[in-house]
């Protein structure tokens, strides 16, 4: 069946042949009859519809209640910033999106926005930032000190961005939808944060192509490559400063600072956009690697390290969001960095596992394990078992453990490998989208139909799931 | 920004606009002009008459009477989302709207043979002609409204819609549907079903008449102009059609919910706050 969702109107329109339903994220997926005509009441205003194809209930269901989150926390997050509206509503605010922050995608997406453009004038960031340390609101604290920080760079990608002529676009709607795609696909967000981290848009540029939305667009590269030039005429270069050294780096080898040196050139240089090949096109990077290990050449050992570089500064973007400021992307990436050349150093393929997969996990530790030094390391990992520990015994975890092995083992190998990055890697389903060049709704959609297939493997024990938001 | 205030309503909106965003004034408002054709009138007229008549020989023609002063006090109600609502209530707020615009696409039906059946109904079913400037509403008495459509039911201020709004029999396209007429841009309606703002209880009459009985009291007005089924598709009301753009300057009164969920009571009291300074009236469903 196809589907229409809307998350400001918290309605489902399932279309099955000439049959229309609908239902609401309160509903659950109890289904009520619609005439066409009904159409224009159920979403009225909102130009915002997702349209998915070829799906099923569940999934619909999965989509439209995070569409609705994202809805409301985009409220909340408005509501915190308001001066005309009470204290006692906006703390209100602050604890529950504070709460919220567990919930994959639902600050990444409320942040994207926020990064698309300054705070209006009215807009009181730091009240905000106030409520949120009485709320002992740490993480929306150090995800708004972050925005705050960034708003004269915010100020220039904006101004860069509206500099973009006109005619660059086939018409003022399509400009529009450019710049939709282009805040949902955090486009904003990531030119903000290079530009203050890595001082050059070399790595954006680069890393537009594996952006299917973006990368099927008319004109696409023509507008990205204006949109960063007329960023010379807002001189945001001359306001970024050059990142001071970190006092508090841990001891490391020469060798280490070399790899530190030349990951931190890579990831702002040159080719870490470059989408992984996916399983369709696998012969170029299986070539190189045969290179590398066969003969030891060091110009494939260097062609990996490029390739891969991407997974180092994705993992370090997500890793930092929710940080305290003072925390170095840098530093990060450099740390990643040291992990990602080793990890292609030793790779061995014979093993069964995706290099990606392989090198995310040592990414991610190291990166965490950094971050722990400054006590300052976030809680990422799902795991749908934690929760439970106290409540079952150790034989059952065992057992279930097992089982879900199992049935992991059974699903399709892309199946697979999205589930690893999402319960096992932490990566939100944008940064997976990004890796395997699928979309994000497109990884929703594989990831909601590995879900399927696990109940259905497991039979009626949802004890495995109570912890995803689909149950 | 300079503001300057409309010499119909008074109230302030940006000089950068083209017409008053809480009453849609200066305008021509089709919508309007179409249900004051006078072929249209005479039809509806012709209707009204004969709702009396046949009401006068089952002995119900006080009740309809009666019927008909109470609807002419009726309300536009719109029912919508907590979400929404908010939206609604801080259009004119920059903090809200500056971010509102940035997710804004504009509709793109994506392509392929399966969104056929979906691209008729857009592009013929919501924007055909002036339909993007319709707003859609239903008659109602006390604040009663079509809740699968939202859970907060607001009504709308007469003088700031009177001039702009005319009235259906039902809702249009489903009424179109009924008669079996094809959903195209080229339909034509036949005259008699549609009144404007003021001539909305002759429309009611010549509609809801036959459901009155000479023991109806004025209790159940409320039900026999509005009824909310099981099914939409059962749902039985007028429909009310308003040019332009809603502010919360054209609401008068505000049904609003209670919600399991914090994070949705939260913006529930915000909305309260907002609705609350510029004198909305306040309920609770």
């Amino acid at each position: 069946m196809n589907a229409i969702i809307s998350g400001r109107s918290d309605q489902a329109l399932i279309i099955q042949g000439d049959s229309l339903w609908t239902f609401s994220s309160e509903s659950g997926t109890s289904k009520l009859a619609r005439k066409p005509g009904e159409i224009p009441l159920l979403f009225q205003g909102d130009t915002s519809l997702r349209f998915l194809e070829n799906v099923e209930i569940t999934e619909i269901a999965t989509e439209l209640h995070h569409a609705v989150l994202c809805d409301e926390a985009l409220h909340l997050i408005l509501i915190v910033f308001d001066p005309d509206l009470s204290e006692e509503i906006r703390l209100e605010a602050c604890e529950v999106l504070e709460s919220m922050s567990w919930e994959e995608e639902i600050y990444p997406y409320i942040f994207d926005i926020l990064y698309a453009h300054p705070l209006p004038e009215r807009s009181d960031i730091h009240t905000a930032i106030s409520l949120c340390e009485r709320t002992e609101a740490r993480v929306l604290g150090g995800w708004l000190r972050r925005l705050l920080k960034h708003q004269s760079i915010i100020t220039a990608v904006r101004i860069a961005w509206e500099a973009v002529p006109d005619s660059l676009f086939e018409s003022s709607s399509a400009r529009i939808q450019f710049q939709y795609i282009a805040v949902s696909e955090g486009l904003f967000w990531d030119l903000v944060t290079d530009l203050d981290t890595v001082k050059s848009v070399q790595s954006f540029i680069n890393g537009i192509s594996s952006i299917a939305s973006v990368s099927t667009y008319p004109h696409y590269r023509e507008i990205i490559e204006q949109w960063t030039e007329n960023l010379n005429l807002t001189g945001v270069f001359h306001h970024t400063e050059p990142a001071e050294p970190n006092s508090s780096q841990p001891n490391l080898t020469d060798r280490d600072k070399g790899y530190i040196k030349a990951g931190r050139d890579i990831v702002s240089a040159s080719s870490i956009g470059l989408p992984l090949q996916s399983s369709e096109n696998e012969n170029p990077v299986a070539q190189i690697w045969q290179q590398f290990r066969e003969h030891g050449d060091e110009k494939a050992r260097d062609q990996l390290i490029q390739r891969y570089a991407h997974l180092v500064s994705i993992m370090a973007g997500r890793l930092i969001g929710p940080m305290p400021s003072d925390v170095e992307r840098d530093d990060l990436i450099g740390e990643g960095m040291v992990v990602l050349v080793n990890a292609v150093d030793q790779f061995d393929p014979t093993h069964g596992i995706k290099f990606e997969t392989y090198a995310i996990v040592h990414i991610r530790s190291a990166i965490l394990e950094m971050l722990r030094g400054n006590n300052t390391a976030p809680h990422l990992v799902r795991d749908p078992l934690s929760e439970e520990t106290d409540l079952e015994d150790a034989t059952t975890i065992q057992e279930r453990q097992r089982a879900l092995a199992v049935a992991i083992d059974r699903l399709p190998e892309r199946e697979r490998v999205i589930l690893a990055l999402y319960y096992h890697e932490g990566l939100t389903f944008k940064e997976i989208g990004k890796i395997l060049s699928i979309s994000e709704a497109r990884v929703y959609q594989i990831h909601s139909q590995a879900i399927m297939r696990l109940r259905s493997y497991l039979g009626n024990d949802t004890g495995f799931f109570d912890y995803h938001r689909v149950s | 920004m300079t503001e300057v205030e409309c010499e119909y309503c008074h109230y302030t909106f940006p000089m950068s606009s083209e017409r008053c965003p809480h009453c849609a004034r200066p305008g021509l408002f089709p919508n309007v002009r179409a249900a004051q054709d006078p072929t249209e009138q005479n039809v509806l007229e012709q209707r009204y008459e004969t709702a009396y008549q046949e009401a006068a020989s089952r002995g119900t023609e006080t009740v309809c009477q009666e019927f008909e002063t109470t609807v002419g006090s009726s309300k536009a109600v719109i029912a919508r989302p907590v979400g929404e609502m908010l939206r609604l209530a801080t259009s004119d707020n920059e903090i809200y709207s500056t971010y509102y615009q940035l997710i804004d696409a504009g509709i793109k039906i994506p392509n392929g043979d399966q969104w056929n059946q979906v691209r008729g109904l857009v592009e013929s079913v919501m924007f055909p002609n002036y339909k993007e400037h319709i707003r859609f509403a239903a008659l109602s008495l006390h604040t009663r409204g079509l809740t699968r459509y939202g859970e907060c039911l607001f009504a709308l201020r007469d003088e700031m819609i009177a001039h702009r709004a005319s009235v259906f029999e039902e809702n249009d396209v489903v009424w179109t549907e009924r008669q079996n007429m094809p959903l195209t841009r080229a339909i034509v309606i036949p005259p008699g079903h549609r009144a404007t703002w003021n001539n909305r209880h002759k429309l009611a009459v010549a509609k809801l008449a036959r459901h009155l009985t000479p023991t109806t009291t004025s209790d159940e007005f409320p039900g026999v102009l509005l009824r909310e089924d099981t099914t939409s598709g059962l749902d039985d009301f007028i429909e009310v059609h308003i040019w332009g753009p809603i502010t919360i300057r054209t609401m008068e009164s505000v049904a609003l919910p209670q919600s399991t969920r914090r994070s949705r009571n939260v913006i529930i009291k915000a909305l309260r706050e907002k609705l609350t300074r510029p004198g909305v009236h306040l309920e609770d469903r």
